[in-house]
């Protein structure tokens, strides 16, 4: 009798990734040998049970829409509108006083919409990069007043060490059970992350120039505490699939 | 038909980590060999390899 097929070859026939020249001579011995005969039949089982097993949940194709809808309410910038033109205000004019004016970026308007959306109960992660030109930006005139800006301020800085420290975490956990979610959730997560995080380094940079600007430091916290709900969701949808 | 949904998914809890964790991107989440080889560093050959155990020892499992 011929020797019998390895667990390799064996797996690569369930696999259907057996070279075309070999399948027919696979599939015979298969035939003829009752112990690989066996083998392969418990291995093919064995597969299809595993691959019949559900995936992680999908997000509905419907959650764009809904989201881009908020993009409009959240900002006073109509979904869908070009807004690299000059003079797309939002006036925020406090009396008296002078408007600053600061940009907005797209990302800066996806990631408010990722916040916003997180609002819902029934969307998990919504990915928001549609394209556009990252350099088109929103004017957006900003009040500003010393007391505020000290205020502001003070928060950030003490809430900085804890969230880096929360974000740690929840990276770490997140990443010991990726292998958990499916690879949709895991692209729209990861999307949504990415995002969030050009939108913090744009503020960042923003503030590096403009650092007395409390518009951008409240733009800078409405950020970090996005990244902290995705991350935060995801690390309690892997505690209830582990 | 041996092994239930409840046995399979106990078989897959019981595997090692690094088992587990491969067997599930290929057979659950449908990952490519190559896809694998790439998220974990991983050569292909050994991806491969540690599959081919994972489901043995599935198999072995739902049989015993």
């Amino acid at each position: 009798m011929s020797e019998h097929l390895s667990a390799a070859k064996l797996n690569d026939l369930v696999d259907g990734l057996l070279p075309a020249a070999e399948v027919a001579a696979a599939r015979a011995h298969v035939e003829g040998c009752d112990v690989c005969r066996e083998q392969y039949a418990r291995l093919s089982e064995t597969v299809q049970q595993l691959w019949a097993l559900p995936k992680s949940a999908d997000i509905p194709d419907t959650v764009w829409p809904a989201v881009e809808g908020r993009i409009g309410a959240a900002t006073g910038v109509p979904p869908g509108a070009t807004v690299d033109r000059p003079g797309s205000v939002v006036p925020l004019r406090e009396p008296g006083r002078a408007p600053r004016l600061v940009t907005l970026s797209i990302r800066q308007l996806a990631a408010a919409a990722i916040a916003v959306s997180l609002l819902s109960a029934t969307t998990v992660w919504v990915t928001l990069t549609r394209g556009g030109a990252p350099s088109a930006s929103v004017a957006v005139e900003e009040a500003g007043g010393a007391h505020g800006l000290r205020s502001i301020s003070l928060e950030a800085t003490e809430k900085a060490a804890e969230y880096d420290a929360a974000i740690t975490e929840l990276e770490e956990i997140l990443d010991r059970g990726r292998v958990l979610l499916s690879r949709e959730t895991l692209v729209t997560l990861e999307s949504s992350l990415e995002t969030i995080d050009e939108a913090i380094s744009e503020v960042q940079a923003a503030l590096e120039r403009d650092p007395a600007s409390e518009l951008l430091l409240r733009v800078l916290m409405t950020h970090q505490r996005t990244k902290l709900q995705v991350l935060r969701q995801a690390a309690t949808s892997l505690h209830f699939r582990s | 038909m041996p092994g239930t949904r409840v046995d399979l998914e106990r078989a897959i809890a019981a595997l090692p980590d690094k088992a587990r964790r491969v067997l599930v991107l290929r057979d659950i989440e449908g990952y490519k060999y190559e896809e694998i080889a790439r998220m974990t560093g991983v050569s292909l050959g050994t991806v491969k390899a540690q599959i081919h155990r994972a489901r043995g020892l599935v198999k072995e499992a739902l049989t015993a």
